[in-house]
């Protein structure tokens, strides 16, 4: 039934200003309401209020309006990959959430589709296939234990397209970039992933568990890192934490790395080490780097990234790129 | 991204396998029609997303079961069509992106963590160490200037 105020300001034959303002404070509230129903914040008295609203052809628009709002904002946050849900938090939820029958369905529809087997699905991984580009929250760094989860930017994997067609590659190229994204995607799901990928995941996975962990953001100590932003999440009963950091520029083989120092409070002498990484990806890209302190931290008061030969140092002579100092 | 979309709009219900499954064969079908002078490619798909877990929500809604996909209807994807909206939708894309990078911190964290990662209220505010009202008050902020900046919907999908 429609809500009483809004069919009456809606129907009014003689629209006046007093209908007017009264169908706008309706729009309003009924914005509020759709709002609070998509974030899912609303209350029950909120939806037996959106519940009186239904029945008018308003009610139906304003929905879809906020709906697309969400969905473009979905849109906005989420990675290269067209159907992983790489959220730059680490957890990689939304892939893992993918139901395997639904997987088998899309691998089928591409197939019937395209008009033939895929290769992927055939024989294995994708021959030549950018893993940066199809498996945007999948890549490692195996030689020294950092999981890199990056965001890709979609167009990137264009040799996953191999295997198909030479007509419909040319009819369809560009395309097929997000297609192999896709597929590839889908099957790197579907291939166990290394097992420090797992050790890794799973350790992203507990932090997100520990209740005692704490967000403290990053902030850049010197000027070339200003445009550089994350945070990181510490959990002191796991001793590891994860750091999200975006917009850190990728570091060629010659010039070294990155390494993460835990300030620890209660210890003399130099931080604590944290490991080291690197990162891939454009100056938007965002990666989230998982670590566990070298030696057990008493009270982290301050995590601190400087810039490294390439196996790291025992010591650093800094200097400090980026500080997270614990309030 | 689209089975993140598919879940904003129907949750964990079987509907959000269906949507993804519409998305997907439409993205199959119209491979040829993208223009990456236009768009980019996320643009693209978000764009295909969008129509189909709308129209998918609205036969929900409606109680109208789902068409087999051979025979689901088209949309309007004319090149010209096409093209207008994938570069419409990047604009869009990008308006929402820039309206969540303008949020404060932790209004930001909570709107990435929800409407993308799908956690919960409560878990949100254990990550961030923040109340769970402060929580809901951030989404609800965060959405409402979103939707205010990008929250129109496209000519051909109007009533």
């Amino acid at each position: 039934m429609m809500h009483p105020g809004l069919k009456a300001s809606m129907n009014s034959s003689e629209s006046n200003g007093s209908d007017l303002h009264s169908a706008a404070r309706h729009l309003d509230r009924l914005t509020e309401l759709f709002i609070a129903e998509q974030t899912g914040t609303a209350t029950d008295a909120e939806h037996g209020e959106l519940a009186s609203y239904s029945g008018a052809a308003l009610f139906e628009l304003e929905r879809e309006r906020t709906l697309e709002a969400a969905l473009t904002a979905v849109a906005a946050v989420g990675g290269g990959s067209m159907v992983n849900s790489s959220d730059g938090h680490g957890s990689g939820e939304g892939f893992a959430m993918l139901p395997a029958g639904l997987r088998a369905r899309l691998f089928a529809d591409a197939e019937r589709c395209l008009g033939q087997r895929l290769p992927e699905r055939a024989s294995g991984p994708i021959a030549g296939s950018s893993a940066s580009a199809v498996t945007p929250n999948a890549e490692l760094l195996t030689n020294r234990g950092a999981l890199r989860l990056e965001r890709a930017e979609g167009a990137g994997g264009a040799s996953g397209a191999s295997g198909r067609s030479a007509g419909r590659r040319r009819n369809a190229a560009p395309w097929l970039i997000a297609a192999a994204a896709s597929i590839a995607a889908v099957f790197a799901w579907v291939k166990p992933p290394a097992p420090i990928e797992s050790d890794s995941a799973r350790l992203i996975a507990k932090l997100a568990q520990a209740s005692d962990r704490k967000l403290i953001a990053f902030a850049a100590n010197v000027e070339d890192y200003k445009n550089v932003s994350g945070s990181v999440q510490w959990s002191p009963s796991m001793q590891s934490g994860t750091m999200t950091l975006k917009g850190l520029r990728p570091l060629a083989e010659s010039d070294g790395v990155y390494q993460l120092w835990i300030v620890d409070g209660n210890r003399q002498g130099p931080p604590v080490d944290g490991g080291v990484f690197t990162v891939a990806g454009g100056e938007n890209s965002e990666a989230v780097v998982p670590f566990t302190a070298r030696l057990q931290v008493g009270k982290a008061a301050a995590f601190a990234i400087t810039r490294e030969k390439a196996e790291g140092v025992v010591v650093s002579a800094g200097p400090l790129l980026l500080i997270a100092a614990a309030k | 991204m689209v089975w993140a979309m598919a879940r904003q709009a129907f949750g964990g219900s079987p509907a959000a396998e269906d949507a993804v499954q519409d998305v997907f064969i439409d993205l199959w079908k119209h491979a040829g029609r993208f223009d990456r002078n236009i768009a980019r490619s996320r643009a693209f798909v978000s764009t295909i997303a969008k129509r189909r877990i709308i129209d998918r929500y609205r036969s929900e809604r409606s109680g109208v079961k789902g068409t087999a996909l051979d025979s689901a209807p088209e949309i309007a994807w004319s090149q010209p069509v096409a093209s207008a909206l994938t570069a419409e939708d990047d604009q869009r894309i990008k308006a929402a992106a820039a309206a969540i990078e303008g949020l404060p911190e932790d209004q930001q964290t909570a709107i990435k963590l929800h409407i993308y990662n799908g956690l919960a209220h409560q878990a949100i505010a254990d990550r961030l160490n923040m109340p769970l009202g402060t929580v809901k008050s951030h989404l609800r902020r965060g959405l409402l200037k979103i939707r205010q900046l990008v929250g129109v919907l496209p000519a051909e999908v109007q009533p």
